[in-house]
């Protein structure tokens, strides 16, 4: 006591005090954001009201088939909806490279885009591309040619409004020359590659051609599609700005418009209302935000999120089934995006005469060897996972039909076919490599790999093997071919439209990867359902690709998982769509 | 001094150039990051290409090594492959944060641990004593994720006292803070009381007291500053890896530091963004090194670099 009383009285405190006073200062700086990442958008402009507009052409010409769909419609909004003043704060685990900028954003962009950004096409809860910008969209007999109508009186953030020149610096600056080498996402690049050219703006028409036949660039256009490539920029406010600067500090003719940017932490936005989708202007639905402010925060770690979600720090977060419980215990609950990311099992190499899966029928037995059902609802429950749909064509998804849903369990089936194929009880097979990593989208991948192996050893007598790589490291090899002769166990994003997907997995022989084992048929079966132009063929013609490529099993299919997004008390409503891995539907989204 | 200090400098750059070659040779080891960063569906060999072509990958080894160090001696890393902006800048972006969960990490581990371990050795065997030593141990002990995340429950969640994640007002710093610095706090009580406790039982002390000192000019004028030697290099090497980031506090508590930017480069194979963030840490710690030698020349009259 009488040591410290010393030092209190004493001893030299200024040290400390000197601490506490840079402990304080620390804690008080922290506030302060490093200045060339923070933001503020541009003044919204009092924009004008936008002029009413005549509906929409129920249906465009260009629309395809609606597609059978696991949620409900959407309730009709009355003209005048009541906005709340409240904020919704939204954390998600990632934001790809956290660009506004279209051309050169990934998937995890459309976290964000959807918010900022409208879109050329809208879609529904059906899957059916709707009028969004484009009032219509027309594709030419030779199908090379894409043809949009804009609408009037949409108008940008800063009160400027949206032209039909805008449209065309849009497509110039996605698809022309330039995009191919400075992209900064390869796919972009890619689609850059098969444009011959984008037409100059002609009253509300823009027009784009392509080299080949792209049946499918509508959907690529349109809000739902699982890129960024469907948001229009303003191109007098970018061209000012450049991509950097726009990347700053955005404007885009969204729902929401940016107020803050913080990078890797926070993005604020405070609704638009003069946001153009709404009955006024001819829509039977009222798609303006019903909340005033929207807070997104990029937080990786998922334990924080849901320690959040209970705090009341977050309203929406990304969640997992594991979590459910402790969710649901402080008054949320889970809202499922369904159909969100697909099991995609691969048989690799099987091109090659040396491998087992040369033979169908041991593709075939290996499918059979697996109880599907007691995985997938065993890890993920029967809400939050679907043992239907072929990989990527799912229910909701372009080309789906009941029969090429997974092949139902059966072992007795499995050993015969597997004795038919040379390998009686498994003898001779030799080792099975699963090759699979820890996904931050779907979780038990490395559980779900090893059911998988211990169901071809007891149903097939079939030594199997996992492997769980760092994802990097697993794709090097898979892209490099280092994996022939093994099992690829991964999860992917799902997508409504996956004829660009199965282009190069089956009909690009010159291609890094393909699955086909370079058979001309699969080739002409991809072919053929791309090139159909004919909206109301389209179905058919890709459930016709599906049912090939079923039958030829060189991906069995174990189904897919329904993303759980946890919600808080606060939200009354959402509706996320299906087959949309990222936030979708703001609109949707009500408070209690 | 003046020439110590100049061989401590050369032994630095050399220290880095080494580092710089390993880390490197390392990066590279990892896999062809062109492969990584293009999706399936860009599978076309051009996309592979030009893909290599950005990121300079087309070059022999030995040749990107010397563009490499060619650019790093100027502080260009190169561009970071996740959003092709120069990753000093994102460096520099991220470092701020750091620096402020540092200061308030190394401002708490200064003002809880050195006053405990001092006072665990003045009041040897005493319940403080064991309490102070219990809070080392654990400190020590526990992994920091799993702390993390107890305190974000206990005081987020449950007692809805403190935030749960990011950057924001002085609350903020709490959680993450002391999540921080626990371990560096655990060391310093354990130091401080091991090196009193040296001290207290040295010749030169029982001769004070014999001389008839005041008890408090004993501890103060004469034990005190001694024992903060060993606490002296300790806090130095210990900023300097809280400014090189905390990988799982900046994680767990969304906090955008140069640690959180490290692991997502690594993940990722970002390769500028990894070699610029471990040589600038190795800046970092050969700084603090160097400081630390000095400043021993002040405190301690023995020590002579001459």
């Amino acid at each position: 006591m009488k040591f410290t009383k010393y030092l209190a009285a004493k001893m030299n405190v200024t040290l400390y005090l000197a601490l506490a006073l840079t402990l304080t200062l620390a804690a008080a700086c922290g506030t302060s954001a490093p200045a060339d990442t923070t933001t503020t958008a541009p003044a919204p402009a009092a924009a004008p009201a936008a002029a009413p507009q005549a509906p929409a052409a129920s249906g465009s010409s260009s629309a395809p088939a609606p597609a059978p769909t696991a949620t409900p419609a959407a309730a009709v909004m009355p003209a005048e909806v009541e906005v709340s003043p409240g904020m919704v704060t939204i954390m998600n685990a990632v934001w790809g490279n956290e660009y506004f900028d279209p051309r050169d954003q990934v998937g995890e962009g459309l976290n964000f885009h959807r918010a900022l950004h409208a879109f050329w096409i809208n879609s529904n809860e059906n899957y059916e591309l709707i009028p969004g910008v484009a009032t219509a969209w027309d594709i030419s007999p030779d199908g090379l040619t894409w043809t949009f109508n804009l609408r009037e009186g949409v108008t940008f953030h800063d009160g400027e409004p949206l032209t039909a020149e805008d449209g065309a610096f849009t497509f110039e600056y996605m698809y022309g020359p330039e995009a191919i080498e400075n992209s900064l996402s390869p796919g972009q690049s890619g689609q850059a590659r098969l444009t011959e050219m984008v037409h100059p703006a002609e009253g509300n028409t823009v027009k784009i051609t392509h080299k080949e036949i792209q049946a499918n660039f509508a959907f690529l256009s349109a809000e739902s599609a699982p890129g960024t490539t469907g948001p229009i920029i303003p191109d007098a406010y970018f061209q000012a700005e450049g991509s950097d600067g726009y990347n700053l500090k955005p404007t885009g003719a969204g729902p929401f418009q940016m107020v803050e940017f913080l990078r890797s932490e926070k993005m604020l936005f405070e609704r638009f209302d003069d946001f153009y989708y709404h009955p006024d202007n001819g829509f039977d639905e009222d798609r303006r935000a019903k909340f005033q402010t929207l807070d997104m925060r990029l937080v990786p770690e998922a334990s924080t999120r849901v320690a959040a979600l209970r705090a009341g720090d977050a309203d929406i977060i990304e969640a997992n089934v594991a979590v459910r419980k402790q969710i649901e215990d402080s008054g949320g609950r889970i809202i499922f995006g369904r159909e969100s990311t697909y099991v995609w099992m691969i048989l690799q190499g099987c091109q090659n005469q040396e491998f087992p899966c040369h033979n169908r029928d041991v593709r075939f037995a290996l499918d059979y060897a697996i109880d599907k059902e007691a995985i997938m609802y065993g890890l993920y429950t029967e809400e939050g996972a679907c043992v239907c749909g072929y990989n990527y064509a799912t229910p909701s998804t372009l080309g789906y039909s009941s029969d090429i849903d997974p092949i139902p369990y059966n072992p007795e089936r499995a050993r015969e076919l597997l004795a038919r194929a040379g390998y009686p009880n498994g003898e001779g097979f030799g080792t099975l490599n699963i090759y699979t990593w820890i996904a931050g989208d779907l979780p038990f991948m490395p559980e779900l790999a090893q059911l998988v192996a211990d169901q071809w050893k007891k149903n097939l007598n079939i030594d199997a093997t996992v492997e769980v790589g760092e994802t990097a490291t697993i794709r090097n090899r898979w892209f490099n071919k280092e994996l022939y002769g093994g099992v690829l166990l991964r999860p992917n994003e799902a997508k409504y439209d996956a004829g660009r997907s199965v282009t190069v997995y089956y009909a690009d022989f010159e291609g890094r990867i393909h699955f086909g084992a370079l058979r001309e048929d699969l080739r002409d079966a991809v072919t053929k359902a791309k090139s159909e132009i004919d909206p109301a063929k389209r179905q058919d013609a890709y459930n016709e690709m599906y049912q090939q490529l079923w039958e030829a099993h060189y991906e069995p299919s174990i189904g897919h998982v329904h993303l759980p997004w946890g919600v808080s008390g606060r939200i009354a409503t959402w509706e996320p769509w299906p087959v949309t891995p990222y936030l979708s539907s703001f609109w949707t989204i009500t408070l209690q | 001094m003046q020439r110590y200090i100049l061989t401590r400098v050369f032994q630095g750059f050399i220290t880095l150039w080494a580092l710089s070659f390993v880390v490197f040779i390392s990066a590279h080891l990892t896999g062809d990051p062109a492969v990584i960063l293009l999706p399936p569906e860009a599978s076309a060999p051009e996309d592979y290409e030009l893909m290599k072509r950005k990121l300079g990958l087309d070059k022999s080894k030995p040749e990107q090594y010397l563009i490499f160090m060619k650019n790093a001696v100027r502080l260009d890393f190169g561009l970071s492959t996740k959003d092709w902006r120069p990753a000093r800048d994102i460096l520099l972006e991220r470092l701020p944060a750091t620096i402020q969960l540092s200061a308030a990490g190394m401002g708490l581990a200064i003002l809880l641990g050195i006053p405990l371990g001092i006072l665990s050795a003045v009041k040897r065997n005493s319940i403080f004593d064991y309490l102070s030593k219990f809070f080392a141990v654990v400190g020590m002990a526990a992994p920091q994720f799993w702390v993390a995340i107890m305190l974000i429950l206990f005081f987020g969640a449950y007692l809805k006292i403190l935030p749960t994640y990011g950057r924001g007002g002085p609350d903020h710093f709490i959680l993450p803070a002391f999540v921080l610095s626990w371990s560096i706090m655990a060391g310093m009580v354990r130091l401080g009381r091991s090196s009193m406790l040296e001290i207290l039982d040295s010749e030169f002390v029982k001769f004070a007291r014999v001389k008839g000192l005041q008890e408090r000019l004993v501890l103060w004028k004469h034990a005190l500053r001694n024992a903060l030697i060993p606490l002296l290099t300790f806090s130095g090497i210990s900023l300097a890896g809280l400014l090189n980031g905390s990988v799982v506090v900046e994680v767990v508590f969304a906090w955008p530091g140069v640690g959180r930017l490290l692991l997502e480069g690594v993940v990722q194979r970002n390769f500028p963004i990894v070699q610029a963030a471990v040589l600038v840490s190795a800046l970092f710690y050969i700084i603090a090194a160097l400081i630390v030698d000095i400043l021993y020349a002040y405190v301690d009259p023995r020590i002579r670099y001459n």
